[in-house]
């Protein structure tokens, strides 16, 4: 927590460590946090695995250690029935496999981020058709 | 959004075009788009990497003859036929099967196979040639052996035509000549594909918009469609082309076989799974890259797979009654009344609070069976 409370104060991101796609989209921090966080995805067919892109942008963004990943739908008390494989890659980026929706309608992303301190929590609506 | 609904529109390019046309599309936009997901329809055929024979004509003959063939069993008395009838959609009339005894589920319609991950009302398997094993071997069915199975093929009619495909069997270990019958067997099986319906000519005419084709699609089919879409909230599991997202709900039908014997679904058919030679992840999968093995890997036990069971496809389903995993709804009808009225204590309290009764009157129950029924008319 400590380097994050200090970097929050800053607001500009190293631009160098983050270069997030043109059509990624920026995950919603649980909290204030120094980390920005995008999110590449293309959910295809229903019921079929795809992958998901994660940059984290920040300084602290090479700390981050280990990630993970989950969805649920609010509106059906109900997660994914498969277990996301986390790669990490290098620059604070991660790529996650095996993401499967297999319901039509409102996805919540849920993405936990450890590094050196508490961890930070994101998420991510995403409508699956 | 754009509430119009495109029937106007057509109405007015019937009358000018064709003077006879009085029916109408009824779907608004929003449901058109969402008709469209469930195809095209029939798929294109691609072979099952797991299994080398996929594809081969002299498989697919191979696996046909065996499959009405009673040399399987034991006892020579049963064939995968007896209890998947062709001439009833490769289903069987009676509610739960008869094998040696009286087993506990409805014996599923082998159709449109390769739309499915997960194989049996529970996924006890992750493909096709091992849930095709399991009778063969299941002391409840056909109480075969590998060793007894490769006796019997050997002086059976099939000798030759297993050797043409898969080499001699003398020189092969029973546990392989198992799993190459299986896999024959799989062949076949994957050929039984349901044909376009009077669904899909609607739906392909809507995605050309060619709204004149489209009215000729029954307004009853069209209105329960609308239910099917909308209100009954049935296309949240029956979802795609198949009509199933393949996965594994409660739909509120009791899963007591006694009063003291209980169907717990997906939660015994992962224990089968995990325990399972047979998989894609498994020893006798052909596939070098293990495509689909992701699935027995990373699929996750849940507290709610209790009493849970897959979503069937509802392709060709007219034929096949009675329906559910224990057969008890005896037809289209009884299923739509089921839902309609559905006992709210029967779901699972932690459920996903998708199903409740859905209050339709008398017409719109009719209405939502037309539709179900014009997934079926493929077939006289
Ligand atoms: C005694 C009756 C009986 C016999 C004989 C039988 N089956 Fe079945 N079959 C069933 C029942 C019941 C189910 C549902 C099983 C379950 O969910 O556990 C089923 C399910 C299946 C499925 C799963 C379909 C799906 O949609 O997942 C396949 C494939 C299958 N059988 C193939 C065969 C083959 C091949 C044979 C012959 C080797 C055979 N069956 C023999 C009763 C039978
Ligand atoms: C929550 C997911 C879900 C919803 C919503 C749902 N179904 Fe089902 N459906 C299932 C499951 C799961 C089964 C099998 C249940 C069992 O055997 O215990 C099933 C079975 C069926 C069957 C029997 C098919 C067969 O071969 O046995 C029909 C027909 C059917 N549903 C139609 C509908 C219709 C029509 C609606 C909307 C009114 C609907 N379903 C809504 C999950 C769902």
């Amino acid at each position: 927590m400590r380097v994050l409370a200090f970097l929050a104060g800053l607001s500009a991101a190293p631009a160098l460590a983050c270069a997030p796609d043109p059509d990624a989209l920026a995950l919603t921090p649980e909290a204030t946090a120094s980390l920005v966080a995008y999110a590449t995805l293309a959910p295809g067919r229903l019921s079929q695995p795809f992958e998901m892109q994660l940059v984290f942008c920040g300084e602290d963004a090479p700390a981050i250690q280990r990630v993970e990943v989950s969805a649920i739908m609010p509106a059906h008390q109900h997660g994914m029935n498969y277990e996301p494989v986390v790669t990490a890659l290098d620059d604070g980026r991660f790529s996650v496999s095996g993401m499967v929706f297999h319901m039509p309608g409102s996805w919540q992303v849920q993405v936990a981020a450890f590094g050196d301190g508490e961890p930070v929590f994101y998420t991510l609506e995403v409508e699956a058709r | 959004m754009i509430r119009r609904t495109l029937g106007r529109l057509c109405l007015l390019v019937g009358l000018m075009l064709v003077s006879a046309a009085q029916a109408e599309v009824l779907l608004s936009e929003d449901e058109i788009a969402r008709a469209l997901s469930h195809g095209p329809w029939p798929p294109a055929f691609e072979p099952d990497p797991s299994n080398r024979v996929s594809g081969l004509p002299a498989a697919i003959a191979l696996g046909e003859g065996l499959f009405s063939d009673p040399v399987l069993s034991r006892d020579g008395t049963m064939a995968c036929a007896s209890c998947h009838d062709p001439a009833h959609g490769f289903a069987e009339p009676r509610a739960r099967a008869n094998g040696k005894v009286l087993l506990d589920r409805n014996a599923l319609a082998l159709v449109n196979l390769p739309a499915h991950r997960w194989f049996g009302w529970s996924g006890d398997t992750d493909n096709l040639w091992a849930q095709s094993l399991t009778p063969i071997v299941n002391a409840d069915e056909m109480d075969q052996d590998a060793a007894g199975l490769k006796q019997a093929l050997v002086t059976s009619r099939w000798a030759d035509d297993y050797a043409a495909v898969f080499g001699p069997p003398a020189g092969q270990d029973a546990d392989d000549v198992l799993v190459n019958i299986a896999k024959a067997l799989a062949a076949f099986q994957e050929t039984l594909v349901t044909g376009p319906t009077s669904f899909d000519r609607f739906r392909d005419a809507l995605e050309a918009g060619d709204l004149a084709t489209a009215a000729l699609y029954p307004e009853a089919a069209q209105r329960g469609l609308k239910i099917f879409l909308g209100r009954g909230n049935c296309a949240l599991c029956h979802t795609g082309p198949a009509f199933t997202n393949g996965e594994f709900h409660d739909a509120g039908v009791p899963y007591f076989i006694t009063e003291t014997r209980v169907d717990t679904g997906r939660h015994g058919g992962l224990e089968a799974l995990k325990a399972s030679p047979y998989t894609l992840a498994g020893p006798y999968s052909d596939d070098p890259e293990q495509q689909g093995a992701w699935a027995v890997r990373q699929v996750r036990p849940l507290h709610s797979d209790f009493g849970t069971f897959r979503v069937p496809g509802l392709r060709g389903a007219a034929r096949t009654a009675p329906y559910m995993h224990d057969g008890s709804l005896a037809d289209l009808r009884a299923v739509v009344r089921h839902y309609n009225t559905i006992d709210m204590e029967r779901l699972h309290a932690d459920g996903e609070a998708i199903l409740a009764p859905l209050g339709l009157s008398a017409t719109e129950a009719d209405d939502l069976v037309q539709f179900l029924r014009s997934l079926s008319d493929d077939q006289p």
